[in-house]
């Protein structure tokens, strides 16, 4: 379900308003929840089952552990390991469902072998919520985040429909205190919906015009391709991919203010850049500020010898394109 | 003769706490190791089940037009060609590697089978969407003057396997969307 879909806008928002505001307090989350659920099953219903899983998965790993490192026996290098253990099988299911039709096709191009296989559909945003269980449980690993004990907050902080599909990826830290304890006022959820309507107009006005006008260009014979019509594919194509982008952004940023979670920004005018560094700080920045915060500055960041600091540069982005 | 007594008994309080706790130790690493092997079963479980539901054979659509036509729950259908596939659906042929759709011979009925086999998994979500959105214009056009064809419309069976998409209006859409996973 997108949110430009006349199902989300016309159905199901109406529909998830009412039974949150109706909802006492205490059933506040649990409808919020259910409705993500809902909202996330709406594509391949079969992937709910992943992002459960996915939950209660980060969720007892982080519970183990902070309880290993609470405790003096074992000692606290299990902590370590299992830290590593839940990294790896995150990144596995990733990079299953993203790249083993690709290294596939490239052990038979490599071998010769014709190894025939099915290519699954790639679970809608598995990226962002596994960027997001990661975030915590290395922010319990750093003892920057306490465990409440509430498998439900953790399942709603990883399955929250506003940022699910397109970002921007939201750190526990961040909405920690918001998902137990929040409020709307009339301005913050007139502001919610103000600023999804913009975001919906980035969409559906801008980005799908430009992206018809990109169409049409590359669509073009190669004998009736001119340089001004292809450089007005290239410009349509550069603005499409911005107002679609920073378009969901400002939907989910705008749709987080109508139940009360404030969203940090993620795009800042990013064209008007003097550089490719401000660039990525004003691209996706929460893409941007999670490879920094858990792999840059980790590894070393630009602290350490260049030789080093190369190698660091490589593996963030490497894996960023990833 | 006091003393050494004293320090038997304080040395072997303090093995058996040792023990104890040695013992809780196992326990808790077994522990460990047992949630974290579980939840690698459910995976792989998990991930075995998305891949076998995923798969369809890879049938040519010449295949799947015969056993369509010889169905019997798509007697009195007529199959379509490209053009109708792009009045009535709004859908290239060009742009699929195959296509079967077939509908039916009465002015006044909405009864109707597509099977599309897409070049790629990512066009099953723009097919689903053509699909939805003729039903919706389908639906309008009957409203109020025909009950039994929009309950038909309303009924009808969307269903995605491998690269095929199965789309069906009829009285008995399940039986017709059993023809084609007999095939793929």
């Amino acid at each position: 379900m997108l949110f430009s879909s006349v199902y989300f806008i016309y159905y199901f928002l109406p529909a998830l308003l009412i039974c949150y505001y109706v909802a006492p307090r205490p059933a506040k989350n649990v409808i919020l929840l259910l409705f993500s659920l809902v909202f996330y099953s709406w594509g391949e219903p079969i992937y709910v089952f992943l992002i459960i899983f996915s939950g209660v998965f980060n969720y007892v790993m982080a519970g183990e552990i902070q309880s290993l490192q609470q405790n003096s026996h074992p000692p606290k290098m299990s902590a370590k390991k299992t830290l590593i253990f839940t990294v790896v099988v995150n990144l596995f299911i990733l990079c299953f469902f993203k790249y083993y039709g690709f290294a596939l096709d490239i052990f038979n191009s490599i071998t010769g072998a014709h190894v025939k296989y099915t290519a699954l559909p790639l679970p809608i945003g598995i990226s962002f919520y596994t960027f997001q269980a990661l975030s915590y449980v290395f922010d319990v690993y750093k003892h920057k985040v306490n465990i409440r004990g509430k498998l439900l907050e953790f399942m709603l902080y990883l399955s929250l429909f506003p940022q699910l599909i397109a970002g921007p990826i939201v750190q526990y830290k961040d909405v920690e205190t918001q998902l137990y304890s929040r409020s709307v006022t009339w301005e913050s959820f007139g502001y919610g919906v103000e600023r999804f309507i913009v975001g919906l107009a980035k969409k559906v006005l801008l980005a799908n015009t430009l992206g018809s006008f990109h169409q049409m260009v590359i669509a073009l014979p190669q004998s009736k391709e001119s340089v001004l019509a292809s450089w007005i594919g290239i410009l349509a194509f550069t603005f499409q991919i911005y107002f679609d982008f920073s378009g969901y952004s400002d939907m989910a940023i705008g749709l987080g203010q109508m139940f009360g979670f404030h969203f940090k920004e993620n795009f800042n005018h990013p064209y008007i850049s003097k550089s490719v560094t401000e660039f990525w700080r004003r691209w996706h920045i929460s893409l941007g500020s999670w490879f920094r915060e858990y792999l840059y500055i980790p590894l070393g960041g630009n602290r350490v010898n260049p030789l080093r600091h190369i190698f660091n540069l490589v593996v963030v982005w490497g894996l960023t394109g990833l | 003769m006091k003393n050494q007594l004293y320090q038997l008994n304080q040395s072997q309080k303090f093995n058996h706490k040792n023990t104890k706790m040695r013992k809780r130790t196992d326990y808790t690493r077994f522990k460990a190791l047992l949630t974290k092997a579980v939840f690698l079963v459910i995976l792989f479980v998990f991930l075995a089940l998305v891949y076998g539901a995923g798969t369809a054979k890879n049938v040519p659509m010449k295949k799947i037009e015969k056993a369509m036509t010889s169905s019997k729950y798509t007697q009195g259908m007529q199959v379509q060609t490209p053009r109708e596939l792009a009045r009535y659906m709004k859908l290239s042929s060009t742009d699929f590697e195959g296509f079967y759709y077939a509908r039916s011979t009465e002015n006044l009925a909405v009864d109707e089978v597509l099977v599309i086999k897409a070049k790629s998994r990512a066009q099953l979500n723009e097919l689903k969407d053509a699909v939805e959105a003729r039903v919706d214009q389908q639906t309008k056009n009957y409203q109020g003057y025909a009950p039994k064809q929009v309950a038909k419309l309303k009924n009808f069976k969307l269903l995605t396997k491998g690269k095929y998409l199965f789309y069906c209006v009829a009285d008995k859409p399940d039986k017709i969307s059993e023809v084609l996973t007999d095939v793929i």
